[in-house]
């Protein structure tokens, strides 16, 4: 069932220089999940993702030092030997160093004819932020139009987010399958799924997840009884890690909250948005209706914790905001999921997680902050975690030997959350 | 005490630099003891709004150096011990680690009001400062620069992508002031916030004619002097007291130039060094020092003046970017304040900064780089590798350390010692051949 989305991630150079000659269309290797995808699909382009292999990073050390995270060296490795020969251009948005640094380093020495970095704000709840990032975003669809000799107007972008927001659509009706006590799709499955969608056309990714869809409802409950996991933290694509904790330990993992899975496909573009300014809308969908990466910050996100349904948790700041109202000027917005840490309790709790494996590739400093965090905010709740360091190889003999003694102390889960706080959670992600 | 600088004569204006640099410590150690509004910020949040409000403002990265130059590992592993991995910043697991213990070389923590953290640079910056506002359960601010990607092809976006980036930044500010009036319940004073940016302008012109000076051959200070008066420009930027002693200083490298006394006796070998040293090991640089070795550049602490950092993006940027107009009013304020953050927070992409290091190099009539490949601050070491390829090309030799500038444990003195003994040997080989052929 899943075997063509899984050669798609297998094979991903040839599948993406085939697409190039079977639908005449330009390729354009993007970084980051920030990267505004619609824009560059309604210039006529197929966006596809950049990601690590296993390759030592050996050309990388000629730019990079050691101490950027591999993932990001790995990508630059590649490209310095010719791997992404095949793209019309590279699009990055500002969000981490070391992927800056990667995309600064392939636009000077790797090959790829054009290049743009666009900057993504740090602030995603200031209404000043937005209106940089359209303008940001003005300025890049010009670019893109520049590079495909024909203008976008509102009707090409209408129509790629469309195309988006269907998938999204689709990888969600999917997913949420997963919440069941027996699931019909496991987590490395749900992964080749989302990898796939970032690797080829989306409108075909559509068509084949139509029928997958179909299959998967008239499939048998996978893996029943086995202990339920989330995975959070850096961004997973070597689906490896995958087998083990599924194949060889024989648990699941029913969500996650990293870039390459779950948090690519949350957050519908607004539709009201969508009929007045596309544009406006995209904006609105990547700061705001997304969930956020650690390198993004709400102006006033400890303002939302007083009335968070995870008050208790210790992970929150919520004494500022009682002590004296806050000044009209700094109140800005107050989405539900533009607390990241919010985001990943609820996930946790709607998905009836046991554990959560947090993920830290290594040299990784957002997610290195936000370990002691995460962790603790999990632990109040009554799910333990714990954290495995990863580099682009997995070291398979150490990882399962941890993750097992981890599941052996895993008991039935057992929420410390007030029950009135539990029903005021959202189940519709 | 005076810098009994046995190579080179000492310098008269190090008793009162000393001084002022004394009564800033002292200034935050009285600050913790009668209960002072305390404000922990970074490095990179502007500094100029402190004159704004009588607060106590204490930048991170200074407290892990201080933490860092009196080797309090245990700090850091305490930090380490809650989470926070060895890999990164080492000034922030000092400051975190000290934080947890309310331990430090002021005495104890100095607990803020409000921490301000800052976007752009590099993500340590925002995610270290609010681990700390976590812990103290304190507001916490960040302001996101937006540096101007069109620097490497200054024909993409142009002046409006400049102007956008701006007023981006002006308009965080107007919300930053309305934070630190609610968070100290104190009205801004404009008088003050005025002086303030007139006052760090003026110090960041002196900062430049600092560093020109410092490039004269025999340069007249030793490298290693440098280091501590940069916390004039870093903690005190806006402190007419500041302006004093660098005045001061200008002064006595004019009149030690004029003499012909140099920093260092026979500087044989000029070097140029890049990012923060590891302030426990200082040694090293005087290891150098001893084999007629001077550091007589660096873009780290060019970086903190108006004149590098305007002019590596002064092919993408309009004139009015880098011009600095005097202002009269709380918007005037902001804009000039958007306009030198924005330069300085971008922070040479890569294809700027190969171009600034390879002028750098040529300019201060260097021997060979050595940069400090700095573990866990991906900002400053950002391209070091590229810039030492660029300078191979131009027949100039590279060194890399690597460290971090805080934490001990990450740097093993002995192989370093060892590869600066083959480096100042591959320098004067080099030397010498090229005399030969001339």
């Amino acid at each position: 069932m899943f075997k063509e989305l899984e050669l798609i991630v297998n094979d991903r150079h040839n599948h993406a220089k085939q697409l190039k000659v079977r639908t005449n269309k330009g390729i354009i290797g993007y970084l980051c999940s920030y990267v505004p995808e619609e824009i560059i699909y309604a210039a006529g382009f197929i966006p596809v993702r950049l990601f690590s292999s296993e390759e030592a990073a050996s050309l990388a050390d000629t730019y990079m030092q050691s101490y950027y995270c591999t993932f990001s060296r790995c990508i630059l490795h590649q490209a310095l030997a010719g791997d992404f020969n095949y793209l019309d251009g590279l699009v990055t948005a500002y969000t981490c160093v070391n992927m800056r640094l990667a995309f600064d380093s392939i636009q000077l020495y790797g090959k790829i004819p054009f290049s743009r970095m666009i900057y993504t704000p740090g602030i995603i709840d200031d209404p000043n932020s937005k209106e940089f990032y359209y303008k940001e975003l003005l300025r890049f669809k010009k670019d893109m139009e520049n590079l495909s000799g024909r203008s976008i107007n509102n009707d090409d972008l209408r129509e790629a987010i469309k195309v988006y927001d269907e998938n999204r659509s689709l990888v969600n009706d999917i997913f949420k399958d997963r919440r069941n006590p027996v699931p019909s799709i496991t987590g490395k499955e749900a992964y080749i799924i989302t990898l796939s969608g970032m690797l080829t056309d989306k409108q075909e990714h559509n068509e084949i997840l139509k029928t997958t869809s179909k299959q998967i409802t008239n499939r048998a409950g996978m893996k029943k009884g086995v202990n339920r996991l989330m995975i959070v933290g850096s961004p997973l694509d070597n689906l490896k890690l995958l087998d083990i904790i599924e194949d060889d330990l024989d648990a699941i993992v029913v969500t996650d909250d990293t870039c390459t899975c779950t948090r690519y496909i949350l957050g519908k573009t607004p539709e009201e948005n969508i009929n007045q300014d596309p544009l406006k809308a995209i904006v609105e969908r990547y700061l705001i209706k997304r969930p956020p990466c650690p390198t993004k910050h709400a102006q006033n996100r400890w303002l939302q914790c007083s009335s968070c349904p995870f008050r208790a948790v210790s992970c929150f700041l919520m004494n500022p905001a009682q002590k004296k109202k806050l000044p009209k000027s700094l109140i800005f917005s107050n989405p539900e999921r533009i607390c990241r840490f919010r985001h990943s309790l609820q996930l946790a709790i709607n998905h009836n997680v046991e554990g959560v494996i947090v993920l830290q590739q290594k040299f990784c400093d957002p997610h290195g902050f936000d370990y002691h965090h995460v962790a603790q905010s999990f632990i109040d709740i009554g799910i333990p975690s714990i954290m495995l360091e990863i580099d682009n190889i997995i070291s398979v003999g150490q990882i399962k030997t941890r993750v097992q003694a981890f599941l052996e102390m895993l008991q039935p889960v057992n929420y410390v959350i007030e029950p009135e706080i539990k029903e005021g959670i959202s189940l519709n992600i | 005490m005076t810098e009994s600088d046995s190579r080179g004569l000492p310098l008269k204006t190090w008793p009162m630099l000393k001084e002022v640099n004394n009564n800033y410590n002292f200034q935050i150690a009285a600050a913790i003891n009668e209960g002072k509004p305390i404000v922990i910020a970074s490095g990179m949040c502007p500094q100029q709004l402190q004159g704004a409000f009588d607060v106590v403002w204490v930048t991170g990265e200074w407290y892990g150096s201080i933490c860092g130059f009196s080797r309090d590992v245990g700090l850091c592993e305490t930090a380490e011990r809650c989470g926070f991995p060895h890999e990164t910043c080492s000034y922030a697991r000092m400051t975190i680690g000290s934080m947890i213990e309310d331990r430090g070389f002021l005495g104890k923590y100095p607990k803020p009001v409000a921490v301000l953290g800052t976007e752009g640079l590099c993500n340590v910056q925002a995610k270290w400062f609010e681990a700390l506002a976590r812990y103290h359960n304190v507001p916490f601010f960040v302001l996101d620069s937006a540096p101007i990607p069109s620097q490497i092809l200054p024909e993409w976006w142009g002046e409006d992508a400049v102007k956008d980036s701006v007023k981006y930044y002006a308009k965080q500010l107007e919300n930053f002031i309305d934070f630190l009036e609610w968070v100290t319940g104190q009205k801004p004073n404009e008088e003050k916030l005025i002086d303030a940016v007139i006052t760090m302008d003026r110090n960041e012109r002196l900062w430049d004619e600092l560093m020109r000076l410092w490039r004269a051959k025999p340069s007249p200070i030793a490298g290693r002097s440098l280091f501590t008066f940069e916390n004039l420009i870093v903690s005190l930027p806006t402190s007419h007291a500041a302006s004093r002693v660098l005045e001061a200083i200008i002064e006595e490298l004019n009149d030690r130039i004029a003499k012909g006394i140099s920093g260092i006796p026979n500087e044989t070998i000029r070097l140029l060094w890049q990012a923060q040293p590891g302030w426990y090991v200082l040694g090293i640089i005087r290891y150098f020092e001893s084999q007629g070795a001077n550091f007589v550049t660096t873009p780290y602490l060019e970086l903190w003046g108006s004149h590098f950092r305007y002019d590596w993006c002064k092919e993408a940027t309009p004139d009015w970017f880098r011009e600095f107009n005097k202002p009269n009013n709380f918007a005037e304020c902001f804009w000039e304040i958007s306009k030198s953050i924005i330069a300085q927070m971008t922070r040479p992409r890569l294809e700027a900064g190969v171009k600034a290091i390879k002028q750098m190099a040529l300019e201060a009539e260097i021997d060979g780089g050595v940069w400090h490949a700095v573990r866990g601050c991906k900002g400053v070491s950002y391209g070091e590798l590229a810039e030492r390829e660029a300078l191979r090309e131009l027949g100039i030799p590279g060194l890399i350390l690597e460290g971090s500038p805080a934490d001990p444990r990450d740097f093993s003195e002995g192989p370093a010692l060892r590869q600066i003994r083959i480096f100042i040997e591959q320098v004067k080989r080099i030397k010498k051949r090229r005399k030969r052929n001339c």
